[in-house]
């Protein structure tokens, strides 16, 4: 019987080819070498040996800290970026904390390379100066392809001051100076060191550090920044000791910056094994009223956001205190009295953006929140902000009155397009993050047509998962449809990976609800919007096209981790868990470090940077929780039934449809087709390859996959909904005692494949799909955490007592319940847009 | 001369480097002839020092071998300090006399001293034997001793080079093939393969250009497609798993294989093309490689000067255990066997 079908089979693709090879289709996947590239090459290097017409997935990292951040030294991390890429590649490195060893031996032979020091440290057994008490290495075939350095563009140069090591010998009386011009010779070491190394500041942050006080370094750099002020930047320490008073945290910027661009360079591949890319970045730290209270505002975005009930900013159900796509008030967590009075943290609204360039072809300096900052500022700027009524006159250039909104990174975005021109071959994306822990206001409703386009052109993709948590979307059964506008059903896996904070370094929500959590942070609503404004607005463009990326956002310069090297290490250097027994903070738990983090894959021909940069500007990209299923996703009208069946289902994919991230448009040129095609609703087909781990550590099966639709019904309300499409609702369960995946026989697939049409497809409304992959369950990385330490639910230990290995908090922890032993990791695809045709030419 | 070199030049430290290369030679012809074996003597209390500040910074006391280590790094860093002294690089150093002139100003209450009267005076109290002093004095000679002219490598140097460091740069062989997957699992998906294969055979169905999408038609999808250009073993079992891996590696060009399982199902390969490991050409790598050198000479150049040092010194080291003494004494034989009558 199967061998009829299969003979059939054979039989009609013999027919099927010999139309397309007669149509002369160049269809073989492989390509020559003289064969057109299908990106521009922007850069001088070879083609990639594994060049792939139908394109492969490579697995890489977007977001990521090393010693080079202000927070990231300021809690001991010593990886450079170099250190960064050669982890990324596969090699050893070291981590926090460091033992100062230098009574054995010296290694002041390490000079600072361009006035930037490598921080160089041994790992054990060898010893230096600094010796790692940790090390870390991925597991074989978890390197990474790809990795973007993201250090924090705001203190880069202030880092460099204050965390200087290994200047030349000099003599501070000598009337000629043995230093470089930025450096000067510092009586205290008897070494060149950058002007403002002895600056009361940089002393304080240092002792901080070597005295492992946690926390207090971190805690200095925040004063600073609150203390930032746009009107008279930079700090005094950067210009006070200079000689005609230059900007020595400027000048240092640059070299740091200068030894970035370096790491990137040297690490990248440019050999035609195309082994690793390397891209040049940096974080766009934007971040209104950290630490201020805290007449914190929010987004109103629409009607809809108010489904709740009466709260601060909404005056009655289904009404906004202020005009939709105007600012009205949000609660932070109790941050405020009624009055508006401080009464405790409020953090700060997250407005990160990652920079991405697409080649070496960079700015001289990037750009920070605090030369072009967003929102109202920083600092004194935010202060005295006292509501929407004042927001025109209290915020000058910075407010609505420049015509773009609050939160918008497009001030920002318009700086770096004045210093990075595509004519002189520099380009860059912009990828926000953590929307969750935006206040709501990630994703505010653009001022005007510029802000929308602006948005539109550079923020293609965001970084919809990351340590910090799932920015998807969330449910929680208390509030079935806080943060779900136009569900009909909510969506109880939304209740992934939340945070307890609205805002970064906000206090923990006691009770995370819809009114202090803004449902407008999520991107899922962010999507629906997006359709709305186009429909609705003159601009007639979405500002929140977003594909998806997934990241870590790790401050221990190492850019990528599975759950169990996770539990060992976490990801924020000596305030990690595993350090020094940060686990009693409650907040590495259920806070800062609430998972393993993600991870970013894109569809590209090879491994080189115009591929992956050009991959990524299409979109066709996909975010997971951590493990590397292998996701494919396309729509189309014209999608054969029978892409399941055959191996050609990229090829027809790419033939007869758009992959993920594309934009379905009806051809306006045959308009009646259109009618009788669209009427029946595009297809999509989605198949996806399990994770098969490592050596030692199978992976986990695939459970189902999901395609969830958001669409502007006919009444211009936003709507969504999620089908079921592949595999099973039932579950493969994980041996919590062994964190074993289930094995093969119990359920779960190693591999799903499937056509899906729209029932309810309607030509004539916006819409967006995107498929959510989802594994079965497999241990979160806390139950490696508690399996490692031996913790015995049935033997609890005093407070202060540690019963062989674990003590009162790591009970707490692992057997109260509270926090989830296993976790259903999961990809989600960039979105396909469908745009009915009065948009054609729009786009 | 091109801007960089002539700033490179125009340092002082360069000036002082040239000429203590001088000092350096003329001091090795002369001094060598008077005192032909310098002695240095380790006293047990130094040896003892030593594991008890490996202890306080490791939270374990050294193991044997790891004292004898730690004894002859601080030997090294003590005959750098010394020839340092004995070249006089203290003298010129700007840092150390910044130094001396502010502990002598601390002690002394008589302000009409010249500074050469100050440093003379410190000098003679012992005021130039500190921490910050001698990693001045070391830094300084090794610097010294690390110093070679900038080279140009040949073509040759830098072919030997790669060569020399094949594991650094060795690129791995490579297979390019296509497949043709079958999604099922187990027996019933290892018949269907065995099914499928003999049609493909028997109908000479091969993955080239003509006939390529007749095969990726009979093909069930895979998401990463039925052909794989130049993938690495490891690479390979990344994505289909460590069985395909082997087999793809080891397969007769240009036949269709035996199924072969994976945790995906069942895989039919046809391998067209393979690349050997090898090396990458010098012009791919010549920046790293060219980094590489540069380290390596200089490195060799401080090597073998420390190693010429400790030859010309008469080196006794005061163990205070007798094994140690023994094991270093071991150690040592091994090290350089030619010296051990």
């Amino acid at each position: 019987m199967k061998s009829s079908i299969f003979q059939g089979r054979i039989a009609a693709a013999l027919l099927l080819v010999a139309g397309t090879v007669a149509a002369g289709t160049a269809s073989a996947g492989t390509a020559s070498a003289d064969e057109e590239l299908a990106f521009e090459r922007t850069e001088e290097r070879s083609r990639c040996a594994h060049y792939t017409v139908t394109r492969q997935p490579f697995f890489g990292q977007t977001h990521l800290h090393t010693q080079y951040s202000a927070d990231a030294a300021t809690i001991s991390t010593r990886n450079t970026p170099r250190d960064a890429y050669r982890f990324a590649r596969g090699e050893k490195v070291g981590l926090a904390p460091f033992y100062d060893t230098r009574l054995i031996r010296t290694s002041d032979d390490e000079p600072p390379v361009g006035g930037v020091s490598a921080h160089p440290y041994c790992l054990p057994p060898d010893r230096c100066q600094y010796t790692a008490s940790r090390s870390i290495q991925m597991p074989e075939g978890r390197a990474l392809d790809f990795a973007a350095v993201t250090d924090h563009s705001e203190f880069l140069g202030e880092t460099n001051i204050c965390y200087f090591e290994g200047g030349k010998p000099c003599d501070s009386q000598a009337a000629e100076s043995v230093c470089s011009v930025d450096q000067t010779c510092s009586p205290n070491t008897g070494t060149c060191v950058p002007y403002g190394y002895d600056s009361p500041f940089c002393v304080t942050t240092r002792q901080a550090v070597n005295r492992l006080t946690n926390g207090l370094a971190a805690a200095i750099f925040v004063g600073a920044w609150q203390q930032w002020n746009p009107q008279n930047p930079p700090y005094g320490f950067c210009t006070s000791s200079t000689p005609n008073g230059e900007d020595s945290c400027a000048r240092q910027a640059e070299n740091v910056w200068q030894q970035i661009i370096a790491a990137a360079e040297e690490a990248y591949d440019r050999t035609d094994r195309c082994e690793f890319t390397s891209f040049i970045g940096y974080e766009y730290t934007s971040m209104p009223q950290l630490l201020q209270c805290s007449k914190s505002f929010g987004p109103c975005l629409a009607d809809d956001d108010c489904k709740g009930g009466p709260t601060d900013r909404c005056l009655a159900p289904g009404q906004c205190s202020a005009p939709a796509g105007k600012l009205c008030f949000v609660d932070q967590a109790g941050a405020c009295d009624t009055g508006g009075e401080c009464i405790a943290n409020g953090g700060g609204n997250n407005l990160h953006r990652n920079i991405i360039f697409r080649n070496a072809n960079v700015p001289a300096a990037p750009i920070s929140y605090f030369n072009v900052p967003t929102g109202c500022g920083a600092g004194e700027a935010c202060r005295d902000y006292a509501g929407p009524e004042n927001a025109v006159e209290d915020r000058g250039k910075y407010s609505t009155a420049s015509g773009v909104s609050l939160g918008s990174p497009t001030v920002m975005l318009e700086a770096l397009e004045g210093v990075c021109n595509p004519d002189d071959g520099c380009e860059f994306l912009s990828i926000p993050h953590n929307s969750n822990l935006s206040g709501g206001a990630m994703f505010l409703t653009p001022e005007t047509p510029r802000d929308a386009r602006v948005r539109a052109e550079h923020e293609r993709l965001v970084e919809i998962f990351q340590i910090k948590g799932d920015s998807e979307c969330r449910y929680s059964a208390q509030h079935p449809d806080a943060w779900q506008p136009g569900a009909n059903v909510p969506d109880e896996l939304c209740d992934f990976e939340d945070m307890r904070f609205a805002t970064l370094a906000a206090g923990i929500l006691v009770d995370p609800d819809a009114r202090s959590v803004p449902a407008s942070g999520y991107v899922r609503n962010a999507l629906k919007h997006g359709l709305r404004y186009q429909k609705d607005s003159e601009a007639g463009v979405n500002p929140f096209k977003l594909g998806f990326v997934g990241s870590l956002d790790n401050h221990n310069g190492t850019p990528t981790a599975t759950e169990v090297d996770y539990s060992k290490h976490g990801a924020h250097g000596t305030v990690s868990f595993g350090a020094d027994g940060q686990m009693q903070n409650p907040s590495n738990f259920l806070g800062l470090e609430t998972n393993g983090g993600g991870v970013s894959v894109v569809w590209a021909e090879e491994n080189s940077r115009d591929s992956i940069f050009a991959a990524m500007q299409r979109r066709e990209t996909y975010a997971t929780s951590g493990t590397r299923p292998v996701v494919r996703f396309f729509g189309g009208f014209d999608l054969p039934e029978t892409m399941c069946q055959r191996g050609d289902f990229a090829q027809q994919g790419y033939d007869l449809g758009v992959p993920m991230g594309g934009t379905l448009a009806v051809d306006a040129r045959s308009s009646q087709s259109r009618r009788r095609t669209s009427a029946a609703g595009p297809r999509f087909a989605v198949s996806a390859l399990m994770d098969l781990g490592w050596v030692g550590h199978p992976g986990t099966t695939l459970q189902r996959i999901q395609i969830i639709k958001g669409w502007v019904d006919a009444d211009g309300e936003v709507r969504e909904q999620v089908y079921d499409v592949a595999g099973s609702s039932e579950i493969a369960p994980v041996d919590l005692a062994t964190c074993a995946p289930a094995p093969p026989e119990s359920g779960g697939a190693a591999s799903l494949c499937e056509v899906w049409q729209d029932p309810d497809f309607d030509p004539d409304l916006h819409a967006f799909y995107y498929a959510r992959v989802l594994e079965n369950p497999s241990c979160r990385w806390n139950q490696y955490y508690c399996l490692d330490r031996g913790v015995d639910c049935g033997k609890r230990p005093e407070l202060g007592e540690d019963v062989v290995g674990y003590n009162a908090y790591d009970y707490e922890q692992c057997c109260s319940g509270e926090v989830p032993k296993a976790v259903q990791q999961r990809a989600w695809t960039s979105p396909i847009w469908y745009e009915p045709a009065s948009d054609e030419g729009s786009r | 001369m091109a801007p960089s070199l002539r700033r490179f030049w125009r340092q002082p430290t360069v000036h002082f480097m040239v000429l203590g290369s001088l000092v350096f030679a003329f001091e090795e012809a002369v001094s060598r002839s008077a005192d032909a074996h310098p002695t240095l003597e380790f006293s047990a209390p130094r040896v003892e020092q030593l594991a008890s500040d490996f202890a306080s910074q490791m939270g374990r006391p050294p193991s044997d071998l790891q004292l004898i280590d730690l004894v002859e790094q601080a030997i090294r860093e003590e005959l750098l300090e010394r020839e340092a002294r004995r070249l006089q690089l203290g003298y010129g150093d700007r840092g150390i006399r910044h130094r001396l002139l502010s502990k002598m100003r601390a002690v002394t209450t008589d302000l009409s001293l010249s500074e050469e009267q100050l440093l003379a005076e410190a000098r003679r109290l012992g005021l130039d034997d500190d921490v910050i002093v001698r990693r001045h004095l070391r830094h300084k000679m090794r610097l010294l001793l690390r110093r070679a002219p900038p080279t140009s490598w040949s073509e040759a140097q830098l072919a030997a080079a790669l060569e020399r460091h094949r594991q650094r740069f060795e690129q791995p062989a490579t297979v390019s093939f296509a497949q043709v997957f079958v999604s099922a699992l187990g027996a019933a998906g290892e018949r269907r393969a065995n099914e499928l294969r003999a049609q493909l055979t028997g109908q000479a169905l091969t993955p080239d250009a003509a006939q390529f999408n007749t095969i990726q038609i009979i093909s069930d999808p895979f998401p990463l497609g039925t052909r794989f250009n130049h993938r690495s073993h490891a690479e390979i079992v990344v994505q289909l798993g460590g069985e395909v891996a082997e087999q793809a590696m080891e397969l007769a060009p240009e036949q269709w294989s035996q199924p072969v399982a994976s945790r995906f199902g069942w895989h039919l390969l046809w391998v067209h093309d393979r690349r050997p490991a090898g090396l990458p050409g010098v012009d791919e790598v010549r920046e790293p490689l060219t980094r590489l050198l540069a380290e390596e000479q200089a490195a060799r150049q401080l090597q073998q000067a420390i190693d010429g040092l400790r030859q010309s010194y008469r080196i006794t080291v005061d163990w205070p255990e007798p094994r140690l003494a023994q094991l270093a004494a071991a150690r040592e034989t091994l090290a350089n066997p030619e010296v051990t009558s």
